[in-house]
């Protein structure tokens, strides 16, 4: 197995896991507003991972994912514990501190990388992951600043 | 705020003035937007002169937004989640509502359908006056727009079922599938320049600013650290049962601040007796205004254009203010009396300008972290704004709601605390005119607009005729609570059967005569009906 094929199906298996981290977190509770949630961001998961096998059938096919505005508003928040009592902006705060771990990982595989298309490819499953922090940065900026007294 | 909190899990206006044209249909209840909110207003107008917007306008008075309006319809005060509720059940019935948007992002839908199904037009006419076929026209236009929004004041809120009314339009604009995109949204338009701010800010008796709970632990804990002292975590309280708490003599001392009681509060003899039982008060304003005149010690604050600091709108968005005039005499700034009290009672405070406390505010305010002065400039920007780097947010909701899902309440209609009878036969309500601002501290210094405005009370040409008066006649206006005499203004902007008085003007005060009856959970008073008589005065 060549590197690159190496370095997709690392990534796919991440999104797999997490795939299955909202799928469980989904099953446990029955607050109707988590359950959606985190369906949600499994269905996202699931569509990450069908994007990423994609490159694994097409042979010769690059990633390439456009460069999005970064707020750095999940470097700003501690990681939630994960439970079926969590509010519901804190399971967006969880969803969003993921994406930010994923991308601080491809992003150090790609500093640490001396080969050049091994590090385009890292820097790409960054940026496809700093992409879905963004969205879920929106989300989070959407329920976290609440006015109510 | 409090109903909107509890469908979707915040309160603040949901979207920005800047889209207002891109609605197809903007219903306005509950607010005289021209009078009132003047600028938004003039966006309004254009909007609808130019064809891009069609505007439904449901008020108790034909205000003057209704001459731009494609329909009007007028209904009796306190009677806004009849209407409501019977525009629900025709858009229900009609198969107008967004299923999509119902399914995906709410809850509680089945509750709601089941509650409104009790208003058929016919039903919602009886109620309300709202003529069966005009309210069927309204459903149509509303339920069938691609994006309405919906604009609302103190008109929905001061009520007894204030917050009843604001989850009423909260259904409507969830049921629509309205919510979260540019020209939509439930956009209630503060009765001040910088309420919003004033809020944000902790200006409430239960929380730090930007709605951080007293009494969590957490934030608690967190505002001590930041603070570097002890805090209570008691609740306070709301400025209504404060006024009570003085008249019964619990409470000792007030110090009010750019506040004008002895003009706004409702049962004004009641509240000057609270405030002359008290053993001291301070005032701070700009002038020496009613409420000033019965304080032991009146401290002089600055006017808008003699200071600098933000002022929040009521769309979020956080706006520089540039001092324009030196002060005038001992005036000094809020903050620097504040600076100056807290030294006296033993602390250390050593600000220079008010943009130093606004960079100490936004560490400890999460939705403001982002904003600076220079970040701010001429245009200002949107909160939340959770760092520099974040260009803010002009409209809410566009994924989600705070709460997750939005909250539809099945929300019964309940009628006004005092309805006229046979000794008071008519309805009383009250609100603003254009040339004068809240208690006219600062417009009724200036001839020009009292020129324009003066005290009056509007009736309608039937009213008139009944009791023989004329244009500019005096009137005697009474309700349970007292009377005034002031001229008559004879209209048909207002219906037959319903008297309106503005309130800016002290002496033909018009909450000498209002109820002080409150709305259960939000604590305001029912400002907008109660019962009256009129004679030749």
């Amino acid at each position: 197995m060549n590197e690159y094929r190496k370095i997709l199906l690392m990534a796919v298996n991440n999104e797999i896991e997490a795939y299955e981290f909202y799928e469980g977190a989904a099953a446990k509770t029955a607050n109707k507003a988590l359950k959606s949630i985190f369906v949600e961001l499994a269905d996202e998961e699931l569509k990450h991972q069908r994007l990423l096998e994609s490159f694994l059938v097409e042979e010769g096919k690059k990633l390439k994912f456009a460069e999005t505005a970064d707020y750095k508003i999940a470097e700003t928040v501690e990681l939630p514990r994960l439970s079926v009592q969590m509010s519901f902006v804190d399971a967006i705060a969880l969803a969003m501190k993921k994406e930010e771990e994923a991308m601080t990982m491809y992003r150090n595989f790609a500093e640490a990388s001396s080969d050049p298309e091994q590090k385009e490819m890292f820097t790409q499953l960054a940026r496809m992951e700093q992409g879905h922090k963004t969205r879920l940065e929106a989300l989070y900026t959407d329920t976290a600043f609440v006015e109510a007294w | 705020m409090a109903g909107l909190a509890a469908s979707f899990g915040s309160g603040a206006m949901t979207n920005d003035i800047a889209g207002l044209d891109k609605s197809d249909v903007a219903l306005i209840i509950g607010s005289d937007t021209s009078e009132c909110h003047p600028v938004l207003a003039a966006r309004l107008k254009k909007a609808a002169v130019d064809g891009k917007v069609k505007i439904i306008v449901i008020d108790p008075k034909r205000i003057k937004m209704a001459d731009f309006a494609t329909i009007y319809a007028c209904q009796r005060p306190g009677t806004d989640v009849a209407v409501l509720n019977g525009m629900m059940h025709l858009i229900i019935k009609n198969g107008w509502e967004d299923k999509k948007f119902i399914e995906e992002r709410t809850e509680g839908y089945e509750a709601l359908k089941e509650e409104v199904a009790k208003y058929t037009p016919e039903y919602v006419e009886k109620v309300s006056g709202v003529p069966a076929k005009t309210l069927e026209q309204i459903a149509e236009l509303f339920g069938r727009a691609e994006t309405a929004a919906l604009y609302y004041a103190m008109g929905i809120t001061q009520h007894t079922t204030g917050v009843d009314n604001v989850r009423s339009t909260a259904n409507l604009q969830m049921l629509c599938g309205n919510m979260g995109k540019v020209g939509g949204g439930v956009n209630p338009l503060r009765g001040q320049s910088n309420v919003q701010g004033a809020c944000d800010m902790g200006g409430l008796p239960n929380v730090f600013p930007a709605y951080q709970k007293i009494g969590d632990a957490a934030v608690q804990e967190k505002f001590e650290k930041f603070w570097g002292v002890k805090l209570s975590d008691k609740v306070g309280m709301t400025m209504t049962v404060a006024f009570d708490k003085a008249y019964n003599g619990e409470m000792k001392a007030f110090y009010i601040m750019g506040e004008n009681p002895m003009v706004s509060d409702p049962d004004l003899h009641h509240a000057e007796e609270a405030l002359k039982k008290l053993e001291f008060l301070v005032v701070q304003d700009i002038f020496l205004t009613e409420t000033a005149q019965l304080a032991h010690v009146v401290l002089p604050a600055t006017s808008p254009a003699e200071k600098e600091g933000t002022f929040s709108n009521t769309e979020r968005r956080v706006q520089l203010l540039f001092k324009a005039v030196n002060a005038p005499g001992q005036a000094k700034h809020d903050w620097e009396i504040h600076q100056l009290i807290a030294n006296k009672m033993g602390l250390n405070w050593n600000y220079t300008k008010a943009e130093e406390i606004f960079d100490e505010m936004r560490k400890c305010t999460p939705s403001y972290a982002g904003l600076t002065y220079k970040r701010l400039g001429f245009a200002g920007m949107h909160w939340p704004c959770p760092n520099e780097e974040h260009p803010g947010t002009p409209v809410l909701h566009i994924g989600k709601f705070t709460r997750g899902l939005g909250l539809f309440a099945a929300i019964p209609f309940k009628e006004p605390a005092e309805m006229p009878d046979k000794e008071y036969p008519l309805y009383f309500t009250t609100g603003r005119v254009l040339q004068q601002y809240h208690t006219g501290t600062m417009t009724r210094k200036t001839p020009g607009l009292n020129n324009l405005a003066g005290p009056h009370v509007m009736l309608s040409v039937e009213d008139a005729e009944a009791i023989c008066v004329k244009n500019g006649d005096k009137v005697k206006v009474s309700t349970r609570r007292g009377s005034i005499v002031t001229g008559a203004f004879i209209t048909k902007r207002c219906p037959k059967g319903t008297v309106f008085m503005p309130f800016h003007f002290a002496e033909a005060a018009a909450n000498k005569l209002t109820i002080n009856a409150l709305d259960p959970i939000a604590k305001i008073p029912e400002y907008k009906v109660c019962a009256c008589k009129i004679e030749k005065g």
